[in-house]
């Protein structure tokens, strides 16, 4: 079980957002989560980090994740 | 183990078809990559009727329940091959590899892209797909959707009220979107349909500054949301031999059977409506099941 860090940038509704903290729920992993309806200036941040103004973007300690990307987080978990 | 029936795809067709089949008390076996399917993804759903307003994800969710009191085994895999066997049944290979008698293929369609200029190049940066995921992002700024079907009438919708401005690209004469749609759009202030208005490239520098339009002009937007419909994931039935029409649909008779025998297709995959939504798609997946029992009665297809 990993204990890396994990952070959600997120919009309010958005499905594959609410997929991802679903499964990271579900897996009892604790995680941050960064809406980025919520706090506009979060773009920018999002933008560098992802090269992405799309949502949900996961990072996992080192990797970040476009997109709800099951297995692509299971392999950066070592579920 | 051999199921009755495998049903391929999680979206209104194959949990309609799921419904159905636990009822008729076949061994039912349903796997998709994601239940829910695109289903999820629809912001509002008011015309599925008793649900006025419902989420995609949440009308979903109500299907995944109630289907889940019936104990249907639900794995969450991709199928990667379907195989015909020599006694007429099925493999389903997926993480691990199934058998069934019977097939209902409710795959349904992925989204279709433009595949011009700049469209790869700002993915996610500008160029989007998913207008609840990324709309929220652009508040106060700039909006293009291209399409004139209900996805891209109801997209324009929900960005207008992100949006300071949402122009609606459409390349015909008209829209195909429901009429209420097409009212409520014009209607609103922050909405300008554009018919007749074909996107050729996206320009942009780090994110996306604009469309090139085919009638020469330029349309300086922050973002644009493609909708222009969907395309049928046909391939796994394709090995199978099953027939596929040239829009990529599968042919259906009124009971959802195709030319394989003990193969049915449901949803918005087959040819049997053009009026692709949650209440066609789940309707022929209760067809399916019951043309199922009734071919695993009789032997008769």
């Amino acid at each position: 079980m990993a204990d890396k860090k994990v952070t959600i940038y997120t919009t309010n509704i958005c499905p594959w957002c609410i997929k991802a903290k679903e499964f990271f729920k579900e897996n009892k992993i604790s995680y941050k989560e960064k809406n980025v309806q919520e706090e506009p200036k979060l773009a920018n941040e999002l933008l560098e980090k992802s090269g992405q103004m799309g949502v949900p973007v996961i990072v996992v300690g080192d990797s970040v994740i476009i997109g709800f990307n099951k297995e692509r987080i299971k392999k950066a978990l070592k579920l | 183990m051999k199921y009755d029936v495998i049903i391929i795809g999680g979206g209104a067709a194959g949990l309609g078809a799921a419904l159905y089949s636990a009822r008729y008390n076949l061994k039912t076996l349903i796997i998709a990559k994601e239940f829910g399917g695109t289903g999820n993804i629809a912001h509002k759903v008011d015309n599925w009727i008793g649900e006025p307003g419902i989420s995609g994800m949440d009308l979903m969710n109500k299907f995944i329940k109630h289907l889940d009191e019936y104990k249907v085994p639900k794995i969450e895999e991709e199928v990667t091959k379907i195989s015909k066997m020599s006694d007429g049944s099925f493999s389903v290979k997926a993480d691990k590899t199934y058998h069934g008698k019977t097939i209902i293929y409710a795959l349904g369609m992925k989204h279709r892209e433009l595949g011009i200029p700049g469209e790869k190049e700002f993915a996610g940066k500008g160029v989007h797909y998913c207008y609840t995921c990324d709309g929220p992002i652009y508040a106060k700024k700039t909006i293009a959707v291209i399409g004139g079907g209900d996805a891209a009438g109801l997209g324009s919708l929900f960005l207008s009220e992100y949006g300071k401005q949402v122009y609606t690209l459409v390349r015909k004469t008209f829209m195909r979107a429901e009429p209420i749609t097409q009212d409520q759009m014009k209607a609103n202030k922050k909405i300008k349909i554009m018919f007749e208005n074909e996107a050729i490239e996206f320009y942009g520098e780090k994110t996306l500054q604009g469309i090139k339009l085919k009638n020469g002009r330029k349309l300086e937007v922050d973002a644009a949301f493609i909708e222009i419909g969907h395309i049928p994931l046909n391939n796994l039935a394709k090995g199978v031999k099953v027939k596929i029409n040239s829009h990529g649909f599968i042919p259906v008779d009124n009971t959802q059977k195709t030319n394989i025998k003990g193969f049915c297709a449901a949803g918005d995959i087959t040819t049997r409506h053009t009026l692709k939504q949650f209440i066609t798609s789940a309707a022929e997946g209760s067809v399916a099941a019951e043309t199922i029992w009734s071919y695993l009665k009789n032997n008769k297809w």
